[in-house]
């Protein structure tokens, strides 16, 4: 029996999509059954992340409708062996799939594979319930911005009151530089607000977006930062012990500093 | 009884809920505009209270009554709790005078906690985790106790005081039926807004985040919400009539 995750944050572009699909591969790599199903209906886009686009022929729609069972519909990586996707209905909108619908697909999934990540669309609404109803685990992604952290906030409220209460943070876009000059909320500053256990801190790396492009997950090569903190997150997932390095202000100014941008 | 000076009705917070004066002389084609107009200021904000009736002897038909309590219900969300129609039940109300209260027959269910009544009349809502943005605790029948954080979007709303076990980063409300005497304590005191009774305060944005300092706010008897450090209960006594003091309808509007 596996574990379902869903990956989620509230807010728009802060990584969820970037984050399931190196934190998949990443899972993949140390030999883990993996399936990522992406939960964002009507605006799809973890296949071209992957860089499965153009083989993807089914979708959790047509599961549903009963088109095709869920082993049809998985599109599996040829990279990373272990690795399939579940993609999402790209003429469809998040109002077609219900919860229970989603629900059962999750159930069916994790007797299967050992990891079932889902990519949750943006927002609080009912994409976002269908993304989180089958899953017992949640990683929250967040940028060091106060608005993102905002919105993680809610989406742990909102977490909670389905139950889920296994939640692990992870911090997308964090500038080393920034934090040390002071100019930007430093990790510690965004566990106070949201209390929930850090996982992982994915360091501001401009190789994810010629990654995402080329729809080559940067976990894979083992060749830059990012990639390399993804393969650090999934190890943590296993359980083994890998520290998460600090990133914190150097100077007395940039402590204060930080801690006005983190105030609210 | 004669109380040809009062106004036709009139709104008062108390200890156990909102009590609803109307004139018993006046007719329900006048009673009816009047709480429109009073509640149109307050707008949703008290959805979900309890309200007491007192119509101080007058002589509403069964009729007229289904209608305004129709009115609150349906369109303030107000719940009704009792209906006082005799005149010697309850006195009309005197400035600073408190009606003694009725066992609550409802209780406004809490989102996230659990009440104590620690003593009679007194009652505490718990809030056993920290309350998140877009999250709103509500408690009009006392004081709330937040064991955790209230963070960034999140507002608590009691009749009474507030007391943050944690950062208050958000929202707190206290005295919000008019009791200005309420306080609002928390172990770290960095608010994005706070409110006592119908005063407002922000914080000044180049104010220096305290260090371990626990914290109070209050009126001052200018009317400007104060923060200041907490030192002990005894000092706290002395701050402010610690009575339930209650605004009087002219003094909110």
């Amino acid at each position: 029996m596996g574990r379902v995750i869903v990956l989620t944050s509230g807010k728009g572009g802060v990584g969820k999509s970037t984050s399931t699909a190196n934190l998949g591969t990443a899972l993949a790599m140390i030999g883990k059954k993996v399936v990522v199903v992406d939960a964002d209906v009507g605006l799809r886009n973890l296949d071209v992340i992957m860089g499965l686009e153009a083989r993807v022929v089914y979708t959790s729609m047509d599961v549903i409708d009963g088109t095709c069972s869920i082993e049809k519909a998985l599109v599996k990586d040829r990279r990373v062996k272990a690795l399939n996707l579940l993609p999402a209905s790209q003429k469809n909108n998040k109002m077609d799939i219900l919860p229970e619908q989603m629900k059962k697909i999750c159930k069916e999934l994790k007797e299967d594979f050992d990891y079932v990540l889902i990519d949750s669309p943006a927002g609080i609404e009912q994409g976002f319930q269908n993304a989180a109803i089958g899953a017992e685990e949640a990683l929250i992604i967040t940028t060091p911005e106060i608005s993102a952290v905002r919105d993680a906030d809610r989406i742990i409220g909102l977490l909670q009151n389905m139950h889920i209460e296994e939640m692990n943070l992870v911090i997308n876009r964090l500038s080393p530089q920034m934090v040390k000059a002071g100019n930007m909320m430093d990790p510690q500053d965004i566990i106070d607000i949201l209390s929930i256990d850090l996982i992982g801190v994915i360091p501001e790396d401009p190789d994810v977006v010629v990654s995402t492009n080329h729809g080559l997950p940067l976990a894979y090569s083992h060749a830059s930062y990012a990639g390399e903190a993804f393969n650090r997150i999934a190890q943590r997932l296993e359980g083994e012990d890998v520290p998460i390095p600090e990133f914190k202000s150097e100077n007395w100014f940039g402590q204060l500093m930080s801690k006005l941008i983190g105030r609210n | 009884m004669k109380h040809t000076s009062r106004p036709i009705v009139e709104l008062k917070g108390f200890r156990d809920g909102l009590h609803l004066f109307i004139n018993p002389e006046a007719r329900i084609e006048d009673i009816i505009p009047r709480i429109e107009k009073r509640m149109e200021k307050l707008g949703d904000s008290l959805a979900g209270t309890g309200v007491s009736i007192n119509f101080g002897g007058g002589s509403l038909g069964t009729k007229e009554l289904s209608r305004l309590e129709q009115l609150l219900q349906e369109t303030y969300g107000l719940e009704i709790r009792r209906l006082i129609d005799k005149t010697d039940a309850e006195p009309w109300p005197q400035e600073n005078s408190q009606i003694a209260s009725a066992p609550a027959i409802h209780k406004v269910a809490p989102q996230n906690g659990e009440y104590i009544s620690s003593a009679e009349e007194e009652k505490t809502l718990f809030i056993r985790q920290t309350v998140r943005s877009g999250q709103v605790e509500r408690f009009l029948e006392g004081n709330i106790i937040v064991l955790g954080d209230v963070n960034p979007g999140a507002e608590v709303i009691a009749a009474r005081d507030i007391i943050v076990l944690g950062t208050l980063r958000g929202i707190a409300h206290a005295g919000a039926l008019g009791n200005i005497s309420s306080l609002i304590i928390a172990l770290s005191l960095v608010p994005t807004q706070l409110r006592i009774a119908r005063y407002i305060s922000r914080p000044p944005s180049n104010q220096r985040p305290q260090g371990n300092k626990v914290e109070f706010a209050r009126i001052r008897d200018n009317g400007a919400v104060v923060v200041e450090e907490f030192v002990d209960f005894n000092r706290l006594a002395h701050v402010g009539q610690r009575s339930s003091a209650v605004l009087s309808d002219s003094d909110l509007e």
